[in-house]
């Protein structure tokens, strides 16, 4: 993505780099898993089959491969990817939160 | 195009590699064994954890497994090597394999031989005439159907449930279509899907069998005060991104594919179903692969987010990432690099393609790069491990 703006009389092209993207594979899912690490206050796009399905600002700093939450969900809601739980919540989230070992409780064990 | 050339055994299995075992009964008959096999190309060292010392059923684990190695496809002919007082006995490791398979067998004992210089030159005699044997073997034509592969995922990150997974489980599919076995195993990351396999199997026995499978270890685990969070997810899983231990094994039971679940099966144990098929084994990879040797399995595709540098003695792991990075800096450990699926250029249906190509090149001859690198792992499982008080023990 490229904008051509001037200041003064000179022409100006400033590159901001593509959209940071994310995968959610399973249309129940709560959760996507980020493809590349991304800062607090950037914006993503969330890809399922290769099609996008959602922007989100996201609330804090996130390892590359981990996941952020698409909704906003309380203290113990479960948490879906792959179309199924793979957890509980510790505390309530907004969306673009980070959603790891401190956010999420594992049910089975 | 179903047709492998490979070797016909006399017990009419099918095999696309041809090693001779020098098979270790116990651990102090493992230096022999080793420089028996140094000496002789064609001949691999299996050499034994324990063999002696050991109780109750781990020692029908240790000789269902030892005697599956022997019968395994792959396997022209197989020289036992044990000391001679050890609780797993030469004579009954070779009656064990008897009963599996009337392929080359011998047996030699350090204690009546008299010494290791003698068994390792007796040894080398008998390896090197065996070896010229395999040789002489043609090869045959056989097919896909006879094939069995082993699945396995190690150093999972978030990676692994997104790309090499799946698409392995769609390679899986078209190999059962193909009238051919692909196993699924390490019953710790089942846990969490059993409901789901379950839902999955032939008939209600086996469905029945899948929950006793996982909800058994659970009680294991529990009964022992031990929790099964300790060890899974692991350290490097949770800095690769998976939280729980659900979704690591949501991530990881896509390997198997979508068919029918035929049979669950106890570690090291030979299916007698083709299809879909669940073996009981611990999440430590060696143990885990070894045991889907024993199962027949002549070949394993292993999935690896982290990167993960295995090979086996007897058969070739061909090693998938979708995870870019390692696919990089990993890249003399890694066969095929999948990480296409993640940024869309390369799909699902691709990528299970690319696995099924490779599969059937290297069931051919195409050499992994476990086996260019000489990795020969192998190790048998081993539970009621308690010898120990274990004087000033620390909680974990």
């Amino acid at each position: 993505m490229s904008l051509l703006f001037s200041l003064g009389n000179q022409p100006f092209i400033l590159l901001a780099a593509d959209m940071k993207q994310a995968i959610a594979l399973n249309e129940r899912d709560t959760v996507c898993t980020v493809l590349d690490a991304v800062e607090a206050g950037e914006t993503i796009e969330v890809l399922r089959d290769g099609q996008v399905i959602q922007h989100l600002e996201v609330k804090e700093a996130v390892p590359k491969y981990f996941k952020v939450t698409l909704v906003a969900q309380s203290e113990d809601d479960e948490v879906i990817k792959y179309g199924e739980i793979i957890g509980q919540l510790n505390h309530d989230v907004q969306i673009g939160d980070l959603i790891h070992v401190d956010a999420l409780r594992s049910i089975k064990v | 195009m179903n047709e492998l050339v490979g070797y016909r055994r006399p017990d009419g299995r099918f095999g696309i590699r041809n090693y001779v075992l020098i098979l270790s009964t116990v651990g102090c008959a493992n230096e022999t064994v080793k420089r028996i096999a140094d000496q002789v190309d064609g001949a691999v060292a299996i050499p034994n954890q324990k063999g002696c010392g050991q109780v109750g059923d781990s020692m029908e684990i240790l000789r269902r497994t030892m005697a599956g190695f022997a019968a395994n496809p792959n396997v022209y002919g197989t020289i036992v090597v044990g000391l001679g007082c050890e609780t797993n006995k030469p004579q009954v490791i070779a009656e064990r394999i008897r009963s599996l398979t009337n392929k080359p067998l011998e047996v030699m004992t350090i204690q009546a031989i008299g010494g290791t210089v003698k068994t390792i030159e007796a040894g080398i005699k008998l390896a090197q005439t065996m070896v010229a044997a395999g040789r002489r073997v043609e090869l045959s034509k056989g097919s896909l159907s006879e094939i069995t592969l082993a699945t396995n995922c190690g150093g999972s990150d978030a990676t692994s449930g997104l790309s090499p997974n799946p698409a392995l489980g769609l390679c899986s599919d078209r190999l059962i279509q193909a009238g051919g076995t692909v196993i699924l195993g390490e019953t710790t990351e089942l846990i969490g899907t059993e409901h789901i396999l379950a839902s999955r199997a032939k008939d209600t026995a086996t469905g029945e069998r899948i929950l006793e499978l996982v909800q058994g270890l659970e009680t294991t685990f529990a009964a022992m005060g031990l929790s099964v969070r300790g060890a899974n997810p692991t350290p490097g899983n949770m800095a690769g991104g998976l939280s729980t231990l659900e979704e690591k094994s949501l991530g990881g039971i896509s390997k198997l594919g979508s068919s029918m679940i035929n049979q669950v099966v106890r570690y090291g144990e030979m299916p007698t179903q083709k299809g879909a098929i669940i073996m009981d084994t611990p999440g430590y990879d060696i143990e885990s692969v070894s045991a889907m040797v024993a199962g027949g399995a002549q070949v394993c595709v292993f999935t690896t987010g982290r990167g993960n540098p295995i090979g086996n003695a007897i058969i070739p792991m061909i090693k998938i990432t979708g995870n870019g990075d390692t696919a990089q800096t990993m890249a003399d450990n890694i066969d095929l690099d999948l990480s296409g699926i993640l940024n869309a250029s390369l799909s699902l249906k691709e990528g299970g393609q690319l696995i099924y190509d490779r599969l059937i090149t290297t069931c051919m001859g195409e050499l992994t790069k476990s086996e260019i690198n000489g990795f020969k792992e192998i190790a048998i499982y081993r539970n009621n491990e308690v010898w120990c008080c274990n004087l000033d023990a620390e909680e974990v």
